[in-house]
């Protein structure tokens, strides 16, 4: 009798696995990408949802590969589940790779549209957040693109790659962005993201038979936040003066006049320090830039090449970077913004000095800080030829 | 001795109960706790606990040797009489009830609130209890070399874990150092001596069966060092990747940690690694709680077995346990004005009383 009752234990253990919260793959509807916007006083949400058909299967036929719907509610979580009347299934919102969040919304504050994201037990932090710039952020999710056919993916990895190889992008996480809304010492900012060309022609399959798409989606430079609200936006050459004040640039490239045209240079390896010292009582700030950097392409003339050219080129690349610099920080200055956690710094390396200046930080402390840009270029390789043909071209 | 009087437990084992025992429910709040109070030098009230807690295990193998053949019950009123023995009793009795369901607690609320949000709460207790019940029947010897199994791999799962976050360190996460004084990061030692260490207490009840007595002071050692080494490097890692905000604000930072582990984009998702370790750990703090409450609840009422009252009152804590702790909120301040304050009573505050006769018990005798 005990051996059929253990025999009969071991065979449920065998058909009775799984669990009670299970979700089986055909019941879900994998949400890869959210747009948040504000209507009157109720927010929009607009969710791209996987078409698994279309990804996964063999015969393809012409239908689209990702499919999106939408709703409003009073909150975020209420729109969401409002989807349900219009998705054939649940949204499963483990795989989201990208938030885009109305610029409207954007400038009212987006603090609000954010807890749910850090609540919701089934949401990662792996996602970037972006603001959609003249659009609503739902037409960013209606555009189809080539190559990739999951739009917000092709998005995901245009911010991965042009981080990594661009210096006026960055992607923002929830964590870092939450952890800058919440210091006072620190504000946010957030990849603007656009569409270009007709929206309603995007849509359609139209847009990927082409060649050359008529409708794309494109990465902006970034918008400023103050506190929750979107308060500018910085063109490249401050978006890239942003990144390089926060160290984030990995590999990007800088251009030079020379004579003649203009020489292009590869920067693969810059380290930025920010430092603080006390000066009578009050912060001053030293950021010290310090790029390797070999040359890419030349357009020059003359042979620039020679030990002194050279050095001569590193002085003008040094000047130009603290030129770029001081644009991004005026621009910051004039919107009244901390952008570059100038003050977290402060608090980080000298925390008495922080307190006493704390009061009013972004409108008084940071206008007025003294920020001296120090920058220093090490020209280390000339890429894998020396001379350029063009000089004997010239010289004859 | 509580329970039966055959079982022997070996040195190596007595450690891993006391490592696994303190890692415990411990390892997925504490970051939290720690963090809300003392931002980000939370690591540093980390060291400071642990360090305390040394002394503590230290003082606990002091009043260990007294009566090394006694348990801590039997110290009591051997020690102080029936009477005032069995007040201290009484109380540490309720405590360890009260542990125990806090315990049961804590893992319901982890896989509510972030793997089975649909599950009824009561299946997930019900099952954990009846894997705790199973264990406890076939005897403490057998928790022992159960947790000399799965100490290896809470280890080593744990060291794989820090090995994939060394990719998201920042070191500017910890700056500045006391930026709001002393008083913050002691403030969070307070909390973390409590929970765990000072709940070691509940290992004075199975001392005496470990087979050599003049181990047990190693073991306690031991066992404290690396599980405080454990408690502080998950803090610091916690601190140093995600930032004192988000580690206070989440209630599991720990999970929100493995959720960041991205290694090449391909070494994603490990989050349920930290549920596993977790799983184990509080597997066998329960076991051990649950032992000591049913052994010496049959000691009490001098049953010759303890293994008819383990169903009964595995059942009065997957009931209660839901019934005492209703939500979040409410076991957070239970925790803050209630346990805390009552686990120093039991963890420090009695067994001192116990040990101050205990020694003048022996002046008097001569010894």
């Amino acid at each position: 009798m005990k051996k059929i009752l253990k025999i009969i234990i071991i065979f449920s253990l065998l058909i009775m696995s799984g669990c009670w919260d299970r979700k089986e793959l055909n019941e879900l509807a994998i949400l890869t990408g959210l747009a948040i916007d504000k209507e009157d006083d109720e927010y929009k949400v607009t969710a791209q949802v996987l078409n698994p058909g279309e990804i996964a299967g063999k015969a393809q036929s012409t239908r689209v590969a990702v499919s999106t719907y939408e709703a409003t509610g009073k909150s975020v979580f209420e729109a969401l589940r409002a989807l349900t009347i219009t998705s054939p299934r649940k949204l499963y919102l483990s795989h989201l790779k990208l938030v885009v969040l109305g610029e409207e919304l954007a400038t009212q504050g987006i603090g609000q549209s954010l807890d749910f994201l850090s609540r919701d037990h089934e949401l990662r932090t792996d996602f970037f957040i972006l603001i959609s710039k003249e659009n609503d952020a739902s037409s960013i999710l209606k555009i189809l693109t080539p190559i990739d056919k999951i739009p917000t993916s092709k998005i995901f990895d245009s911010i991965e790659s042009s981080e990594e190889n661009w210096a006026p992008t960055k992607g923002v996480h929830l964590h870092d962005l939450i952890a800058k809304l919440s210091s006072e010492s620190d504000n946010p900012v957030l990849t603007g993201v656009y569409v270009e060309g007709d929206i309603d022609f995007g849509g359609s399959v139209e847009n990927v038979e082409r060649i050359n798409s008529p409708s794309v989606i494109s990465l902006d430079y970034l918008g400023i936040f103050k506190e929750d609200k979107l308060v500018g936006w910085l063109n490249k050459n401050e978006s890239k003066a942003f990144n390089y004040i926060m160290d984030n640039v990995k590999n990007t490239v800088g251009v030079e006049k020379c004579e003649g045209g203009n020489v292009t240079l590869e920067i693969y390896e810059t380290n930025t320090e920010v430092k603080v010292v006390e000066d009578n009582g009050l912060p001053k700030i030293t950021v010290k830039v310090e790029s390797d950097v070999s040359i890419g392409e030349v357009r020059c003339k003359e042979n620039i090449l020679g030990e002194e050219k050279l050095k001569e080129l590193a002085e003008k690349l040094d000047k130009q970077t603290r030129e770029v610099l001081n644009e991004g920080l005026i621009t910051a200055k004039e919107l009244q913004t901390d952008i570059f956690g100038f003050g977290e710094q402060i608090r980080k390396q000298n925390p008495k000095l922080w307190n006493k200046v704390k009061e009013n930080w972004n409108e008084e402390g940071f206008v007025h800080l003294d920020v001296q840009i120090e920058s220093h270029y090490n020209i280390r390789r000339t890429g894998t030829i020396k001379e350029s043909f063009q000089w004997k071209a010239s010289g004859d | 001795m509580i329970g039966s009087s055959k079982e022997k437990i070996s040195q190596k084992q007595l450690t891993s109960m006391i490592i696994l025992f303190t890692i415990g429910s411990a390892i997925l709040f504490i970051p939290s706790f720690l963090a809300n109070v003392a931002k980000q030098d939370a690591w540093i009230s980390a060291i400071v606990a642990t360090v305390l807690g040394l002394f503590t295990v230290l003082f606990y193998s002091k009043l260990y040797k007294l009566y090394p053949k006694k348990s801590y019950f039997e110290c009591a009123t051997f020690i102080l009489g029936k009477w005032i023995g069995g007040a201290v009793i009484l109380i540490t009795y309720i405590y360890f009830f009260i542990l125990s369901s806090l315990i049961l607690w804590d893992l319901g609320e982890f896989l509510k609130t972030q793997v089975l949000v649909q599950t009824p709460i009561q299946v997930i207790l019900i099952l954990f209890m009846l894997t705790v019940i199973y264990t406890v029947r076939l005897g403490i010897e057998n928790v022992g070399r159960t947790s000399e199994v799965f100490l290896p791999w809470v280890l080593g799962l744990f060291l794989l874990m820090c090995v994939f976050l060394i990719w998201s360190l920042e070191k500017g996460n910890l700056l500045p150092y006391l930026e709001k004084g002393v008083m913050p990061v002691l403030h969070g030692s307070y909390y973390l001596l409590s929970f765990p260490y000072l709940e070691l207490i509940i290992f004075l009840m199975i001392t005496p069966y470990v087979n050599k007595e003049t181990k047990v002071q190693k073991s306690f050692l031991q066992g404290t060092l690396v599980a405080g080494g454990l408690l502080i490097t998950t803090t610091f890692l916690c601190i140093l990747v995600l930032g004192a905000d988000v580690t206070a604000r989440n209630t599991f930072p720990v999970y929100v940690l493995g959720k960041m582990v991205s290694v090449g984009e391909f070494l994603e998702r490990l989050e349920i690694i930290i549920a596993i370790i977790w799983f184990l750990s509080i597997y066998f703090k329960l076991a051990i709680v649950f032992y000591v409450l049913v052994a010496s609840l049959s000691d009490f009422v001098k049953a010759k077995d303890y293994r008819p009252i383990t169903l009964p009152l595995g059942m009065l804590l997957v009931v209660m346990s839901p019934i005492m702790f209703t939500s979040t909120m409410q076991v957070a301040s239970f925790d803050k004005e209630v346990f805390f304050p009552l686990t120093y009573i039991v963890g420090f505050f009695l067994p001192l009383i116990v040990y101050i006769a205990g020694k003048i018990k022996h002046k008097k005798r001569g010894i």
